[in-house]
């Protein structure tokens, strides 16, 4: 396994950092995983803060194929968190890299999210939401470890 | 370690001084190894189990049943679609979408248990197009009442929801669904005069309507003996409920 950059000359990640990694994605996970199961399930959703969650859960948009939108979303989550466990567990720099990347990558699949739910459906989903807030704390924290990681090479 | 020493040797040569550094770093050495190996289960132990138990937990939470909403709908009555017999002991009503790729996925459950539950159970499809959502809906609608108005409501009904994926991104299906009738073998003038009638198009804007009045959250909502039901995932589950009902 061949690390991104050589972890020799960049110091460890903070704990802090970890941690909220950590929680975040926790968070998206729990997040996408009840949105999972309720879309495979065909039950009706309870919005509890806005109305419109039955609407952005019923339309095309929220499966692609035969898998639901959350269903890769459960997937993101899990893979941050395991690999920044086995960042956690190993310190190679590979893992964590790949974290900050996924981060930005998942935040751009957010953004697009946002524009379905405002311009094409014109109907908010709340769990979809959170989602897109974890995702967004997510990737301000791969925007500032790649900043680091590249002032320091 | 003090057994690769002599007890009586009160100074060490310098092989022994040498073998005694090895066996203390050797020691060292495996001691973390051990140490490491055991922090590492740990902690992939303890991610393993947590997940688990997170899933678990969330699994739990999304399939526990909310309380039935109340809600008025109209009476079952012969203008309704009914597959089955009117007085069956259980009526079913579904108020559906046909670009809706949940109510899709339901068919097959639903057929499933007319299979099962024969002249016990009929279920009632009702309109509720979710024309904000879906710009195929409410013309589907009135494929399925046009080649009702031919008897041929419930053929259509299937052939929609099979092929849902085939017109439900079109900007315009009219061609699709004539090509549907013929397929039904209806007579194509009549059934494209239907698909565009007054009556066809007041009936699901009546069904709408009445969705809209009840506060339905959205499609599939289905209705057991005028009670509102979650549907399960599975059809042993939606069996289970069925068998409830008829008191089994």
């Amino acid at each position: 396994m061949t690390d991104l950059l050589p972890s020799s000359t960049l110091p460890l990640v903070s704990k802090f950092t970890l941690a909220s990694i950590f929680i975040f994605s926790g968070i998206g996970f729990i997040d996408s995983l009840y949105l999972t199961v309720v879309e495979y399930s065909g039950r009706q959703i309870t919005c509890s803060l806005i109305a419109g969650c039955q609407t952005v859960l019923a339309s095309s948009y929220a499966w692609v194929g035969p898998v639901p939108l959350a269903m890769l979303g459960v997937l993101f989550y899990l893979g941050v968190l395991i690999s920044t466990v086995a960042y956690v567990d190993t310190k190679r720099q590979l893992f964590i890299s790949a974290v900050a990347s996924a981060a930005i990558v998942g935040f751009f699949a957010s953004l697009y999210f946002v524009y379905l739910q405002a311009v094409v459906l014109q109907a908010w989903c709340q769990y979809c939401l959170l989602s897109v807030i974890t995702s967004t704390l997510l990737a301000i924290i791969g925007v500032r470890l790649w900043r680091q990681w590249l002032r320091q090479e | 370690m003090t057994d690769l020493l002599p007890n009586d040797s009160p100074v060490l040569t310098k092989k022994q001084r040498q073998m005694l550094r090895r066996a203390e770093k050797l020691s060292a050495r495996t001691a973390v190894a051990q140490r490491t190996t055991r922090q590492r289960w740990l902690l992939w132990s303890g991610v393993v189990i947590g997940l688990g138990l997170l899933t678990w937990l969330v699994i739990w939470v999304a399939n526990s049943p909310t309380p039935a909403a109340v809600v008025t709908l109209p009476q079952v009555t012969a203008n309704d679609w009914i597959d089955g017999n009117q007085d069956a002991p259980l009526m079913l009503i579904e108020y559906s979408d046909f670009q809706c790729p949940a109510c899709a996925r339901f068919q097959s459950t639903l057929k499933q248990l007319k299979a099962t539950f024969g002249e016990q159970l009929a279920i009632v499809y009702r309109h509720f197009p979710l024309v904000e959502i879906h710009h195929n809906a409410r013309l589907s609608a009135q494929a399925a009442e046009a080649a009702g108005v031919q008897g041929k409501f419930w053929a259509m009904h299937d052939l929609l929801f099979e092929r849902q994926s085939d017109w439900s991104a079109l900007p315009n299906p009219t061609d699709t669904f004539v090509k549907y009738a013929q397929e039904l073998g209806l007579d194509q003038t009549s059934f494209t005069a239907d698909l565009n009638s007054t009556v066809v198009k007041e009936k699901i804007n009546q069904h709408l309507a009445n969705a809209l009045t009840a506060g339905l959250p959205g499609t599939p909502a289905f209705f057991l003996n005028g009670q509102a039901i979650q549907p399960p995932a599975t059809y042993d589950g939606f069996a289970a409920i069925l068998n409830t009902a008829a008191g089994k």
